[in-house]
């Protein structure tokens, strides 16, 4: 009998890809931002809101990942930015192999702010790293206080807490309050806005942080 | 079922250690599991078994070394393993902390037969 030691992170292929990626995307003058979720919080209409108002001031580029379909993609291409669909066929995330593939069709164009959309799910996409800078993480107002504790590792590895559907708070039991102790407890540096992507309440917060991290980011890369 | 991506992945590190071609019989590999890494090591193995259907890892057992969260408060330097899942520190009640073991996994070693 013989021992081999190795010692390799079992994601180790990934994770190079990703910082591959998050070179490549440095270069460029490229900031990438996660967008996680469960599905139907709003990632996607966050993205639209958020090119629609910031669009004259910034280029954008967005990667959308589903198990089917490219309805997401067909919204965003609605608004005249760079837009990939990636159809995972089943595949419960997006990983740092699919998201360079997809960045191959758009890597001419001029973007500073590239959305990763990731598959709607609390628990894989916390796993795999993509080439961010950061990982955004929504959640709405119809989901419950609770989702920070039972899926922990994704609010642990994110540095932006939306809680989007606030315009529904008067029609229910939800406790923002709650959700904030919590998302604290579990990450004590999560950076929250309060936002509806229906009525545009709390975005203008949201607006000004974005900007102003992309712009850091870039003249960061830049020195 | 992101299982089935690290099972790929456990193989594919395990290959890279134990080429197909020398007839090595690989009798186990030793994985240090994070107790915060969302892996469920019953998935994980049922995976692991199904990839490795005729290859040089038939057999072979995957062997789990699950280590608890621990982290070291920042501002106190504190170290302790906390009531999951909350990140604070039980010392001073800083949520500055950070994490020592329990959110990577990884492959340690590969036992094989001569």
């Amino acid at each position: 009998m013989s021992v081999i030691t190795i010692e390799r992170k079992i994601l180790q292929k990934n994770d190079e890809i990703a910082l591959s990626n998050k070179k490549l995307f440095a270069e460029k003058g490229i900031t990438a931002y996660n967008l996680v979720s469960s599905p139907g919080s709003g990632k996607t209409s966050l993205i639209e809101r958020t090119i629609e108002k910031l669009k004259s001031k910034i280029n954008f580029a967005v990667i959308t990942g589903d198990l089917q379909t490219s309805l997401d993609a067909q919204r965003i291409d609605a608004l005249n930015v760079p837009v990939v669909q990636i159809v995972t066929n089943g595949a419960c995330h997006l990983d740092a192999t699919l998201v360079r593939n997809a960045f191959t069709q758009i890597e001419n164009e001029q973007i500073e702010i590239l959305f990763i959309e990731n598959v709607g799910n609390l628990v894989c996409p916390a796993e795999f790293q993509l080439g961010e800078k950061m990982k955004i993480t929504l959640i709405s107002t119809t989901e419950g206080e609770d989702k920070p504790l039972k899926y922990p590792v994704m609010f642990r590895n994110s540095n932006v807490l939306i809680i989007n559907k606030i315009d529904l708070l008067p029609f229910l039991e939800f406790s923002i309050a709650k959700l904030k102790e919590n998302a604290l407890a579990i990450n004590g540096n999560l950076k929250i806005f309060e936002v509806s992507c229906r009525t545009g309440e709390g975005l203008e917060n949201w607006f000004n942080f974005l900007l102003n991290d992309a712009k850091l980011n870039a003249a960061k890369n830049q020195a | 079922m992101h299982e089935l991506v690290f099972a790929q992945e456990i193989i594919n590190i395990a290959k890279s250690f134990v080429p197909n071609s020398d007839g090595t019989i690989v009798k186990s590999i030793k994985l240090e599991v994070g107790e915060f890494s969302n892996i469920v090591p019953e998935s994980l193995e049922m995976c692991f078994e199904i990839l490795v259907q005729g290859t040089q890892f038939e057999g072979a057992k995957l062997d789990f070394d699950l280590k608890p969260l621990k982290f070291k408060c920042i501002d106190c330097a504190e170290i302790s393993q906390p009531d999951y899942p909350f990140f604070v520190c039980p010392n001073c009640s800083s949520s500055n902390v950070e994490i020592l073991s329990g959110l990577d996994s990884k492959v340690v070693e590969i036992v094989t037969l001569e």
